[in-house]
């Protein structure tokens, strides 16, 4: 196990590197620069000089990596060049505000998905599948923008039960961090609760289907127990590996979210730096959030090999 | 502070009470330099208080304002929504109470609402449709020389284009008639508003330049768009449907702001979808557009006429003077078509009921002087 991990570990550090460079390279070949979305009207070429010689836009490229990089190896993302702050204080202050989102939105994801793919495989071509598997298409349809506008007229705007938009940071207030949070939360988590439902009715349906159930039937086993202690176990394997990868597309797709709901997190900062061509702030948010991909894909595996020991983690399946 | 001019100069009162003209502290300019803006310190009703985020902003009551006694309000936070949809919401849901910047359909939505009143001003701004005529390297890099496309070297083109569009169908399918359409540079809100009169739609005599000007049709244009839009592509669908009546088969390119504003200042383009601010001098708001010397001259416009005219206006503070001279430059404005200017925006600010005293003019900019706020 030891050295499983390491050579994940070394691994990663590689997939990094290679990332690192993609996201430098892939970030300046947007059309524009900074100095145009600094300067505005003032777009002049000596101010565009200027500006780009302030901020190193001017040196070669391989120089301006070089720059980069061995700054980021130090834990110095730079500087913003929309607003001058560190990268790094931005990225502290939006960071909580995503996970703690994605954290929701993937209870809510769990809470519903879990025990709607249970019911759907245990009640298999029944009325109660049918209805679990139409309602996690719509999940899956709804546009989130959409979803997250009725919510807000219906809870915010007609009964004023919700506030519509902001984020009050929890240590502030639980109940108003929470209060905040519900909307976005379940506009999140509903789409993933559709995914996680159709992995698992998919998983439990050849669970069930195996000679350890029907032996525990013979056995006498309640119809619970068989489902959910025996053939959950196995079903909820691929629920992990889909979650391993809906996590990292979570962290990166909750902007449209952030942008309905007004939430000031690494979503919206990054739709930000990327109409700004804000090049530090965009790199540090990309490079964290494949930082991010690879750790939870790291922790999957684990994962993967703890739920069941019989599948080495080498790639041989026994 | 005394400033010696070397010719009569009739908008520097107009710069000095805009932005140029914003008082600011010299010892704190001193010591922040670049990262004034980070912590500004100026002369106003409120100071600044935090930026806890990049789109949130946060004034408190300043003491030390002239006029203290006389403010209400505690604060003002500044919130960043760029969705109108939201901002309508938020404003309905009491999440906001005041929202700059509605956009038609969002006041209808609000009209009904009696949580919410509206306040409207005529912006001293305009939307035009520029065309690229003579940016061959780039704004403010002479030499203006043609750049050689059908509707660059054909003014007749220029005219069928503007003669197949109506302005107030435009006004009326786009803004639900909630704007002012108007084919010049200087606002229906301003007092030197032209009294040139703007053509209307003639598709009959648009055809008939086009087959003047020889070009084969269909015509083949590129209008470029801000993405994510939803107002400009509505826009820039509906000019080009009305365009192809007359033999003009126009593409709509939508860009990001960034992208399309490298391409624009590039003279990589042939129709561009801009809007302009206004300013409350009728100068700043054909010089930014019209003259050799600007920036933002995105057509490579230098008309020594058009010059001539303007700097006589400039130059002269007789308002009588004035307006006769900027009639003349709309009439050789009108003619040349570097710029086809199609409305001016109506300013639309919501407010919560339980807010009064919000003040609101065509620069777009709320004061909140004498603002206040009743219950919650």
């Amino acid at each position: 196990m030891r050295w499983y991990v390491l050579r994940r570990l070394g691994a990663s550090v590689l997939t990094l590197l290679l990332s690192s460079i993609v996201v430098f390279i892939g970030i300046r070949a947007l059309p524009g620069s900074p100095a145009i979305a600094l300067s505005g009207e003032n777009a002049s070429p000596k101010i565009l000089a200027v500006i780009n010689a302030e901020f190193g836009l001017d040196k070669p490229l391989p120089v301006q990596y070089a720059d980069w990089i061995g700054q980021v190896v130090r834990g110095n993302l730079g500087t913003s060049v929309a607003n001058g702050l560190t990268v790094r204080s931005e990225l502290a202050q939006r960071i909580p505000i995503t996970f703690e989102l994605a954290a929701l939105a993937l209870l809510v994801a769990f809470v519903v998905g879990i025990p709607a793919g249970v019911l759907a495989a245990a009640r298999r071509n029944t009325a109660s599948d049918y209805a679990v598997t139409t309602v996690s298409l719509l999940g899956l349809s709804v546009p989130s923008f959409w979803l997250g506008l009725l919510l807000i007229t219906g809870f915010a705007v007609h009964l004023s039960w919700l506030p519509a938009s902001g984020f009050v940071p929890f240590l502030q207030s639980p109940l108003g961090n929470l209060e905040h949070m519900i909307m976005p939360a379940f506009v999140v988590g509903i789409g993933l609760a559709a995914v996680i439902m159709r992995q698992l009715r998919s998983g439990l349906l050849e669970s069930l289907g195996a000679d350890y159930v029907r032996t525990a039937r013979a056995k006498g086993m309640s119809e619970f127990r068989v489902v959910c202690v025996h053939a959950l176990r196995n079903g909820v394997l691929t629920v992990v590996t889909v979650v391993g990868l809906q996590l990292g597309l979570l962290i990166s797709g909750v902007v449209i979210t952030e942008e309905i709901f007004v939430m000031p997190g690494l979503g919206q900062l990054t739709l930000e730096s990327v109409f700004s061509r804000d090049y530090p702030t965009l790199e540090g948010v990309v490079l964290l959030t494949a930082t991010g991909y690879i750790v939870v894909n790291v922790l999957v595996d684990i994962a993967y090999s703890i739920l069941n020991p019989r599948i080495r983690v080498t790639g041989d399946a026994e | 502070m005394e400033l010696d001019l070397s010719q009569p100069y009739a908008p520097l009162t107009s710069f000095l009470a805009d932005r140029a003209g914003m008082i600011e502290s010299p010892t704190d300019l001193k010591k922040l330099g670049n990262n004034f803006g980070n912590d500004p310190v100026c002369v106003a009703p409120f100071e600044f208080a935090s930026h806890p985020s990049e789109d949130k902003i946060v004034l408190k009551k300043s003491p030390y304002f002239y006029g203290a006694s006389s403010v209400h309000l505690g604060g003002l936070i500044y919130q960043v929504i760029t969705q109108p949809s939201i901002l309508a919401t938020d404003l309905q849901a009491g999440s906001i109470q005041v929202a700059n910047d509605l956009i038609p359909t969002s006041a209808n939505q609000l009209a009904g609402d009696s949580s919410v009143h509206l306040l409207r001003s005529t912006s001293l701004g305009y939307d035009v449709i520029t065309i690229n005529v003579s940016n061959s390297h780039g704004a403010a890099t002479p030499p203006f020389t043609n750049v050689g496309t059908p509707i660059a070297q054909h003014p007749e083109l220029r005219k069928a284009l503007e003669l197949s569009l109506s302005r107030a169908t435009i006004n009326s399918v786009v803004f639900d008639g909630q704007y002012v359409p108007g084919c010049g540079a200087i606002s229906s809100a301003s007092p030197f508003f032209p009294s040139a009169p703007c053509p209307g739609q003639n598709i009959a005599e648009a055809k008939k330049l086009v087959a003047q000007s020889g070009v084969k049709t269909p015509i083949p244009l590129t209008l470029l768009i801000a993405s994510g839009n939803s107002e400009q592509t509505q826009l820039g669908t509906v000019i080009a449907q009305m365009a192809s009546k007359a033999g003009f088969n126009i593409k709509l390119l939508p860009e990001d702001a960034v992208t399309g504003g490298t391409q624009v200042l590039k003279g990589k383009f042939q129709l561009y979808l801009n809007q302009w601010s206004g300013r409350v001098d009728p100068d700043l708001n054909i010089t930014p557009f019209w003259s050799p010397d600007s920036k933002i001259n995105y057509s490579g416009v230098d008309d020594k006429a058009l010059n001539t005219v303007v700097a006589q206006a400039a130059a002269t503070t007789d308002m009588a003077q004035r307006k006769a001279l900027y009639n003349q430059a709309q009439v050789i404005m009108l003619n040349d078509l570097d710029y086809i200017s199609l409305f001016y925006p109506k300013l639309i600010m919501g407010v919560r009921s339980n807010v009064t005293g919000v003040k609101f003019f065509s620069d777009g900019l709320p004061r909140f002087a004498a603002a206040s706020m009743s219950g919650s």
